[in-house]
């Protein structure tokens, strides 16, 4: 399990990736999220929630409702060409980042 | 799944009904509806599902603090007691709490054991004695030496775990401040411990019931042979039917009432708290007893009526419900 407080500038940048391509809703988020880091880091519901309201009000995101074949409603986040430039620049300071954090990182 | 819309309507309940609040409690619970559901049909109980789904919850401040929104003023419980001096818990405290309050009450249980059983040694060795398997010396000696040990034994304890346990103790007049989470688990706790309550202290009463029967037994076989002396020994049976009877009397009691303090409720409700503090009753009982103490002693002393001056206990112990209920009528009348 990961801290949550390591990976807490991230969390933005790690939800923006999984609406790249298209729009998706909260559960489907964090199920995406734990499985590709087999279940290493299982984000908290508040957590997601409120980087969705934090991503939408800077204009990263935007939300509507859709239906899925069951029938029921819920919100889907859309990423928006402000969130893609965004994304990219967090990337761009992650990579640098985990360089910094690398060169002070070894075995004692 | 309806223990997670429960949970989720508790927490939301101390923020004010605005239309964003409204929509991250609906959000939110349809994550949690959409984890619940996969969880339930991977084959997971009930029970484990709401668990999962709760832990991995987080905290609602979180949100809130994204939303720019702050929790109502209940004023309510909070300002009620507002004199009383509150301690806020959390979940790690509380545990730690009712672990060192239950290891306390089974200290004590064990001292009182220990006081109940002091003079088994003497009733098992006099009857002995008499019937010429020991010489009488021997038994006597024994029986005081373990009969003084065991008190001796029994008070270091209590001395020891008294100490140990005084910087609790100031918590009884104390307000505990849970959050959510802890007054929830520990309510649960209470709940089961409740049951376990009650079953150890009926338990507990049969016991005292059957201690007699033993003896009894032993009298009607052993009468008039020349076995007499092993129904003398029975009596001891006594004894140790009472000490695990009181064993459980005191560690279901101080379990209870550790739970009682936690959670604010029964005995030590902030209601009862402040009463109490208020209440004349403390100062006429902290001099009411002493002064009976000082009656008892004196008068058993000047006339050495001791078999009579005894009485003074039933009749100033029942005195005393008499007072404390009239005292209680008179602080009810005046609310």
């Amino acid at each position: 399990m990961i801290s949550s407080d390591g990976i807490r500038g991230y969390n933005d940048m790690i939800i923006l990736y999984h609406i790249l391509k298209e729009p998706s809703y909260g559960y489907e988020i964090s199920r995406a999220i734990k499985e590709k880091t087999d279940e290493k880091y299982i984000i908290k519901e508040t957590t997601l929630y409120s980087a969705f309201t934090r991503l939408e009000k800077n204009g990263y995101i935007e939300s509507f409702f859709g239906t899925e074949t069951n029938g029921k409603r819920r919100t889907y986040y859309r990423i928006t060409e402000l969130g893609k430039s965004y994304y990219q620049e967090k990337c761009s300071e992650w990579k640098l980042t985990k360089e910094v954090v690398e060169k002070f990182c070894e075995q004692v | 799944m309806e223990t997670i819309i429960s949970y989720i309507d508790n927490i939301f309940s101390s923020y004010p009904d605005v239309s964003e609040v409204r929509k991250a409690r609906e959000d939110l619970l349809s994550i949690m509806e959409d984890k619940y559901n996969e969880l339930k049909s991977e084959g997971k109980s009930e029970n484990e599902a709401v668990g999962i789904v709760i832990s991995e919850f987080g905290n609602i401040e979180e949100i809130t603090a994204e939303l720019g929104i702050t929790p109502l003023n209940k004023g309510g419980e909070e300002e009620e007691y507002a004199e009383l001096e509150k301690e806020k818990f959390s979940l790690e405290q509380a545990r730690n709490y009712i672990e060192t309050q239950k290891s306390f009450g089974r200290k004590i249980a064990i001292g009182v054991m220990l006081c109940i059983l002091s003079p088994v040694c003497a009733c098992v060795l006099d009857p002995l004695a008499e019937a010429g398997f020991l010489p009488v010396r021997i038994t006597d000696t024994i029986g005081v030496l373990a009969l003084f040990g065991m008190v001796a034994i029994a008070v270091a304890i209590f001395i020891i775990s008294g100490i140990a346990n005084s910087k609790y103790e100031r918590l009884e007049k104390k307000q505990i401040i849970l959050d959510y989470g802890t007054k929830q688990l520990m309510t649960e706790q209470y709940e089961k411990q409740n049951r376990r309550f009650g079953t150890e202290i009926a338990v507990g009463v049969v016991l005292c019931i059957f201690s007699i029967i033993p003896l009894n037994i032993a009298e009607v076989i052993f009468e008039d042979t020349k076995l007499a002396w092993v129904s003398d020994m029975a009596g001891a049976s006594l004894f140790a039917f009472v000490a695990v009877a009181v064993y459980l009397f005191i560690t279901a009691g101080v379990r209870q009432s550790a739970y009682e303090v936690l959670l604010g409720i029964g005995e030590h409700s902030p209601e009862k708290i402040m009463q109490k503090e208020k209440s004349v009753l403390r100062i006429i009982s902290a001099i009411y007893w002493p002064v009976v103490v000082c009656i008892y002693l004196g008068w058993s002393f000047i006339t050495m009526d001791w078999e009579i001056t005894w009485i003074i206990w039933p009749v100033t112990g029942v005195l005393f419900g008499a007072i404390a209920a009239v005292i209680g009528v008179i602080e009810g009348m005046k609310k």
